[in-house]
């Protein structure tokens, strides 16, 4: 991927609404 | 001032250089992983006055394993757990292969409202990563 491509493609996107564990073992929902 | 609902960057922590893999500090995207997150941690207070509201690291570790690296490296921040690599694939985010492991390349994104703002990536200087972060925060919205 050449130095712009990510930017490019990512800026303005919405982050999606997946859940991921914190170090607690907890569940967080990065959309909220 | 604008405020920035959240910092999100992305270090692969299992470079944690005791157990990095052969050749691990000439993969691009790679190393680096102490220096960022050190990185970040020191300039806490100072992103936090430049904006941010919540600042995060993503890696593809679990949580167990990323628990011990907070508490190594007193992080102020949470890391999370993407073993599933569920925000990898749906971001599409680029990720390299090294010693069996798949992990992400190391990128920094800056959110507003659920919405990327900005990407670093390439971080060709991992140390200088959070700098970067704070320069860009103040001229976009200081």
């Amino acid at each position: 991927m050449n130095e712009c491509a990510l930017s490019n493609l990512l800026t303005n996107t919405k982050i999606p609404s997946v859940t991921l564990l914190d170090t607690g073992g907890h569940a967080v929902a990065l959309d909220k | 001032m604008r405020r920035l609902h959240r910092d999100l960057y992305l270090p692969t922590n299992k470079s944690a250089e005791r157990c990095a893999p052969p050749g691990w500090n000439a993969i691009r995207g790679a190393k680096g992983c102490i220096p960022q997150s050190c990185g970040f941690r020191d300039r806490f207070a100072e992103l936090r006055s430049a904006g941010v509201t919540a600042l995060f690291g993503v890696s593809v570790e679990d949580s167990i394993y990323q628990k011990e690296v907070v508490e190594r490296l007193s992080l102020p921040f949470p890391l999370m757990s993407d073993e599933k690599l569920e925000l990898r694939n749906a971001l599409d985010l680029p990720t390299l292969e090294t010693g069996g492991m798949l992990l992400l390349h190391r990128t920094a994104l800056i959110l507003f409202r659920g919405i990327i703002q900005h990407v670093f990536h390439p971080v060709e200087n991992p140390a200088q990563n959070a700098e970067d972060v704070a320069a860009w925060l103040l001229r976009r919205c200081g």
